[in-house]
């Protein structure tokens, strides 16, 4: 079995799972007292139809496909560890915006400069221009929300 | 007479200079692969929760214009489409840049781009007051069959599978429901968290689905450096006898593209995908397209920027999104309190007709814009990625900050991004989800009213005529695919038997 299948396999099993809390945390709701329906028919008959659709998908996953729609020719290969990198440095960002361990422009900008270094593999030109990016973006954003549109951001 | 007052407006100094910023930021960010409209606008919406609401109608109607028109420059310099409506214009744009004749290709796509637009705006004024006028008879049945029936367009004819388009569709109705319902008071799938009981916020969800997940899908192919193709503006600006020998073919994409995009949630790559066929199909020179004919290019832009103007004729009328970015524009319309509906013509005029100037005025400015300054913006296009995402990502944290200035908006936006990356992935196309998470409050409270009025009595689904109607198409919409592709199995089948 491809990858494509298995995913989509795990991938409605999640969905299921997610529909099956939806209707479990519904069941205690009680029923309309001014209209007929209440409030959890319809998130109940939602969460029904996705799980229906959710087996068809996995029935379909188990079916025989025609052989153009699983070729995966002229796919450029994924760059994972970009991608790790971009989610652990925002989690971290957005963790230490949450508890407010330092300020918007200054945390801000050490995150532009080590994720664009990073990204860039940390080439020395690269790096340069990080650092430019990173004290405009960080301090210039601070300035534009907090100056000109008035918006209060997360600070230490 | 009120869309005079509207277009005089816009021409005041701070309106226009919104219309400006928001069609050259369109025109840019539709240009830049990996930036989509969609993204652009949801981002944002929240620097217009301090703008006067015309003025933020202005820009985002702007950016919009700006932002599909701006996919056909890489689409003819990279053959990388900027925005998926410009798909169909790599097949003919790019081989002829690739001919020497760049200036040539992206003239014709300017071109047509500004017809489609024109033509497109005079569907939008004429029908745009009738249909709303229709709408106002619509009871409750009537509303939430149509949503409905919308939501099962959408799925059909969204990329992939169907099955997935409606489980994309549906999970983002469920995404809407969590908080205190309005019409009982009783908190739902709050989880006893009281941080839900003012339900996901659509901006967060927004930014999270659209731009996040785009990132993250970015980052994964970092390193794609596009082949790069030296610009000329030999050709920029097409003679009258060029308009005149593409007129046909201009009008027929255009009322193509016009149409589709009035039919809900179908949106601007589909509508450049049927002109295009139809155009190849009706040409007398049918095996030019994909080597650099003039007539796809005009095909295909003619009929994406026309269906701009089209799908904001049901928004307008009825409050149902013609598009992703329409959904995005409802957002932005009630965050401003402005509920869109056939109603909004006599809560709202200015609004309404503030709209249609604002389509009219970006596309005439996009034609100058692109026309004049095509060769700088198509430098920009060559920023690598790396330097642009992550300050896309500070202004997705910030701004589903500025929403309510809480942290708990940004982990809502984080989450959405997760989830629209996951669902990307797996094929579930992401439209279907945003315009049921915009759509579904409505479909429920239609449904609920219904209910009451009727005590409970669902029949009238299936004996008033629109009810049934819509009841009809919906339904029809979902086994016809089914049975074709039934047809089509047992067909292949025959086909292996005789040749074993």
């Amino acid at each position: 079995m491809d990858r494509v299948r298995k995913f989509e396999i795990w991938a409605s099993i999640l969905i299921i799972a997610v529909c099956a809390v939806v209707i479990y945390e519904t069941l205690d709701l009680p029923p309309g007292s001014f209209e007929p329906l209440g409030s959890a028919p319809v998130p109940q008959a939602t969460a029904g139809i996705i799980m229906i659709l959710s087996i068809v998908v996995i029935i379909n996953a188990f079916r025989p496909r025609r052989a153009e729609i699983d070729a995966d020719t002229d796919e450029v290969p994924d760059e994972p560890v970009s991608a790790f990198l971009l989610c652990a440095a925002t989690l971290l960002y957005v963790l230490t915006l949450h508890f407010r361990l330092l300020g918007f422009g200054t945390l801000t900008a050490i995150y532009l400069f080590a994720l664009i270094s990073a990204l860039e593999r940390f080439q020395l030109k690269s790096t340069i221009i990080a650092a430019v990016i990173a004290v405009i973006g960080g301090y210039g954003i601070q300035y534009l929300f907090t100056q000109v549109f008035v918006v209060d951001l997360p600070a230490s | 007479m009120e869309f005079f007052d509207a277009t005089f407006a816009i021409l005041q100094p701070w309106p226009f200079f919104y219309l400006f910023i928001g069609t050259f930021l369109g025109i840019v960010v539709g240009g830049i692969p990996g930036l989509t409209g969609a993204m652009l606008i949801a981002l944002t919406l929240p620097l217009t929760f301090y703008m006067e609401p015309f003025n933020a109608v202005v820009l985002l109607v702007a950016m919009y214009v700006g932002a599909i028109s701006g996919g056909l420059i890489t689409a003819t310099l990279l053959r990388m489409p900027g925005t998926p409506a410009a798909v169909m214009t790599t097949f003919d744009g790019y081989p002829m840049a690739r001919a020497g004749r760049p200036g040539r290709a992206l003239g014709l796509g300017i071109s047509a781009s500004f017809v489609g637009g024109l033509i497109s705006f005079v569907a939008l004024v004429t029908l745009t007051k009738p249909l709303s006028i229709l709408a106002t008879r619509f009871g409750p049945f009537e509303y939430f069959t149509l949503i409905m029936m919308a939501m099962v367009l959408i799925a059909s004819v969204s990329s992939g599978s169907m099955v997935k388009g409606l489980i994309a569709g549906f999970l983002g109705m469920l995404a809407s429901m969590p908080g205190v319902d309005p019409a009982s008071g009783q908190p739902r799938l709050t989880f006893d968290w009281y941080m839900l009981n003012g339900g996901l916020q659509l901006l967060p969800v927004l930014i999270g689905t659209f731009a996040v997940s785009q990132i993250i899908a970015d980052v994964l192919q970092i390193r794609i450096r596009p082949e790069r193709v030296e610009m000329s503006r030999k050709g920029i600006i097409m003679s009258f006898a060029e308009y005149r020998r593409n007129f046909v073919n201009m009008l027929r994409s255009s009322i193509i593209g016009t149409w589709i995009g009035i039919l809900p949630g179908i949106g601007a790559s589909i509508g450049s995908i049927v002109a295009y066929t139809t155009a190849k199909n009706l040409s007398r020179k049918p095996e030019k397209f994909g080597t650099g004919s003039e007539e796809g290019i005009v095909a295909s832009e003619a009929a994406n920027n026309a269906t701009v103007g089209g799908a904001l004729i049901p928004l307008i009328a009825m409050g149902i999104p013609g598009s992703v970015i329409d959904a995005i524009l409802i957002g932005a319309l009630m965050i401003h309190s402005i509920q869109p509906g056939p109603t909004l013509f006599l809560t709202n005029a200015d609004i309404v007709w503030g709209m249609m100037a604002a389509y009219l005025l970006a596309n005439i400015l996009m034609f100058a814009l692109m026309t004049g300054t095509v060769g700088y913006i198509s430098r920009l296009m060559y920023i690598p990625r790396s330097y642009v995402l992550p300050v896309v990502m500070v202004f997705c944290v910030v701004g589903s900050f500025a929403l309510n200035n809480t942290m708990f908006d940004v982990w809502v936006m984080l989450g959405f991004g997760v989830a629209g990356f996951i669902l990307e992935r797996g094929k579930y196309p992401l439209g279907p989800f945003v315009i049921g998470f915009v759509l579904a409050p409505l479909a429920e409270e239609k449904l609920r009213s219904g209910l009451m009025m009727t005590a409970g009595d669902p029949s009238p689904i299936l004996t008033r005529p629109l009810p049934l109607l819509f009841t009809v198409i919906a339904l029809g919409l979902l086994i016809w695919p089914l049975w074709r592709d039934y047809r089509r199995n047992g067909k292949t089948k025959n086909i292996d038997t005789s040749v074993e």
